[in-house]
């Protein structure tokens, strides 16, 4: 790898004696778990719990507890929907983009970025169907020869988006567990306890690292890859065209797709990192997650912010180019000094102006910084798409239908639930799950020149 | 009853040039197990190509021919005119039938390595030898078959793995 300007690149891995020590370094969180990840599973247990009361309450009263109402008939559900698929994002660019491109650095933070994809794509699911108003006829989403002779509209985005992300989960999945099976293999002859060691066992599927099993695994894997990687372009671009379909003026655009496939990228690698410093610091993983992971995490945040950046240039461009009046309002006067202006200029404040820091490679490295930037960023990319939602529902081409519109409890209690019940699965699976590519790591060890010092 | 010595060795360089020198000397049927894929390994075990991409593409184009038989089968099945699109839209059933084509692809995948590579097998005799869980840790270990362990068979196959600098021989029946 080129070592750019006159900085030496940093290790990706540092002072691993051998591949037994490693085995134990990067297990001992399953073993002996660190107290303080007990403790964090406490408030986020609550929130969750908080989340599962708002939706049973939206379940039980219906959907008229949530603040949207026509015109604004979509507004926190899809905005939550569409940010977390977009989290979910990083996860499958890691493990299957960057493995394509033999992109090394993958390793330690590829199983961390899938389970929060994982984690994400179940929270995102959850508010379609919270929205369907009558969740419990979900499955009429599916083509299956029903009673009523009736079939799901095919050439709606909306059935298309059913298959994007049933499809995407699904292969998450299969992916995250199949790089798992090795790891879990060594979990179970590692465990401490005869029950644990059962449990690993059963979930192993009997992996014993023989060749015939590498063989098939590492064709699958790159299969798996290779078939992940027009997935993950394609699932945004789906969600994307639930709007670009329509006729709102601010949503009918061409650009959307990749607008919001770079989207999806930046706010998912701002999660990753929000994830992983917190973690690296508390478990000491410094000499597997190093500073050069961070350092090119952060740089992809600022390519995929700059991206975000030209598209945020380019829409108020081409509804002004496009003549049509209510593109022009919408894009230059309905959402820049409408009544969510201030949603919209943080959105800019956050996207647009924040990741360029990230040109200074002192603040690339700076941890603190880089945790409060991911932070914004996140922050920023859910003001986005309340946004896009939002404001071009009420600034429809019908000016008498123009509305305001507010959430309500139900709607903060339903956000930040799922952020709660989202770290929650993320403890539980940093506690539980080998969170760390082991096996890849032992591969990589004879690869990477290793070094012996620890930096911050 | 046909069994099988089980070799141990420290480095992954061992293991490669013990398979190759097994082979070169007409044993055939070896197995070998790592902690991590070795490069080599399968040319120096005789590995058959493998046929999983065949499984995945024949599961691929499966899954796109079943989407778009159930999206036009729909279609003919409830004629409804919606949006101006024509009764056969196939550009509206493309997205899903890239997505059914990926999903099935990936389920084939997964499901091609639980079945080629024998797993769902929770116990192996090898499983009962103390220190072959390093094999997943530290080790590496390689199955020479062998018709008489402890007899003139197994005399011989020891002397021809003395050569590879194993870290131990044992012997393992077959299940």
């Amino acid at each position: 790898m080129s070592m750019a300007g006159q900085h030496a690149a940093d290790p990706l891995l540092i002072g691993t004696s051998d591949d037994a020590a490693l085995t134990q370094r990067v297990l001992r969180p399953l073993w002996s778990p660190h107290p303080a990840l007990g403790w964090l599973m406490i408030p986020a247990a609550l929130g969750s719990l908080v989340f599962i009361t708002a939706l049973c309450y939206t379940f039980v009263t219906g959907i008229g507890v949530w603040g949207n109402n026509i015109p604004v008939g979509w507004a926190f559900a899809i905005t939550n929907f569409v940010w977390w698929i977009g989290i979910g994002h990083a996860g499958t660019f890691i493990s299957a983009i960057l493995y394509l491109l033999q992109q090394e650095w993958r390793t330690s933070i590829n199983r961390i970025a899938e389970a929060m994809t994982l984690f994400a794509v179940v929270n995102a699911g959850l508010f379609p169907i919270a929205h369907l108003g009558r969740p419990w006829f979900f499955y009429w989403l599916a083509p299956y020869p029903a009673t009523m002779e009736l079939w799901p509209q095919f050439r709606s985005s909306l059935t298309w988006d059913v298959a994007a992300i049933s499809t995407y989960g699904t292969v998450s999945f299969l992916f995250w567990y199949l790089g798992l099976l090795p790891d879990l293999a060594t979990a179970r002859d590692t465990a401490p306890t005869r029950l644990r060691r059962r449990l690993y066992g059963l979930c192993a599927l009997g992996w014993r690292g023989a060749a015939s099993h590498w063989r098939s695994y590492r064709i699958a894997y790159l299969l798996l890859a290779g078939l992940a990687t027009p997935l993950v372009v394609s699932v945004h671009s789906i969600v994307s065209l639930d709007f670009a379909v329509a006729k709102q003026p601010g949503w009918h655009s061409t650009i959307f797709p990749p607008y919001f496939v770079a989207g999806a990228i930046f706010s998912g690698f701002a999660m990753v990192l929000t994830l992983v410093i917190p973690l690296r610091a508390l478990l000491r993983l410094q000499d597997v997650i190093t500073m050069r992971h961070i350092d090119n995490m952060a740089k992809v945040l600022l390519a995929t912010g700059s991206i975000v950046a030209y598209s945020y240039l380019l829409e108020p461009f081409t509804a002004w180019y496009s003549g049509d009046p209510y593109e022009r309002y919408i894009q230059l006067v309905g959402r820049p000094a409408g009544p969510f202006a201030w949603v919209f200029w943080l959105t800019i404040v956050c996207n647009v102006l924040v990741p360029q820091v990230l040109w200074l490679r002192s603040l690339r490295r700076n941890l603190v910084a880089l945790l409060i930037i991911s932070l914004l960023v996140q922050l920023g990319m859910w003001s986005e798409r309340f946004v896009i939602v939002v404001t071009s529902l009420q600034r429809g081409a019908l000016p008498s239908s123009w509305s305001s519109y507010s959430p309500t409890l139900i709607d903060a209690c339903l956000l930040f639930g799922s952020m709660s019940l989202f770290l929650f699965l993320f403890l539980v699976f940093v506690r539980f799950v080998p969170f760390i590519a082991l096996s890849e790591l032992k591969l990589l060890r004879r690869k990477e020149p290793v070094e012996t010092q620890v930096s911050p | 009853m046909t069994s099988s010595l089980l070799v141990e060795f420290a480095s992954e360089e061992q293991l490669l040039a013990a398979a190759l020198h097994m082979r070169a000397l007409g044993y055939g049927d070896l197995e070998a197990y790592s902690p991590f894929p070795v490069a080599g390994l399968d040319a120096a075990l005789g590995a058959p190509r493998s046929r999983i991409p065949l499984a995945v593409l024949i599961g691929a184009l499966t899954g796109l021919a079943a989407s778009y038989a159930i999206e036009w089968g729909a279609t003919l099945d409830y004629p409804l005119r919606v949006g101006g699109f024509p009764l056969y839209s196939l550009p509206a059933f493309i997205p899903i039938m890239f997505e059914t084509t990926i999903l099935a692809g990936a389920l084939t995948a997964f499901c091609a390595v639980v079945v080629r590579s024998g797993l769902l097998q929770w116990w192996h005799p090898l499983d009962d030898i103390a220190g072959f869980e390093r094999s997943v840790i530290d080790r590496f270990f390689l199955t020479v078959p062998c018709d008489d362990p402890d007899g003139h068979t197994g005399m011989r196959c020891r002397t021809d793995l003395a050569a590879c600098h194993p870290v131990r021989v044992v012997p393992v029946g077959q299940p």
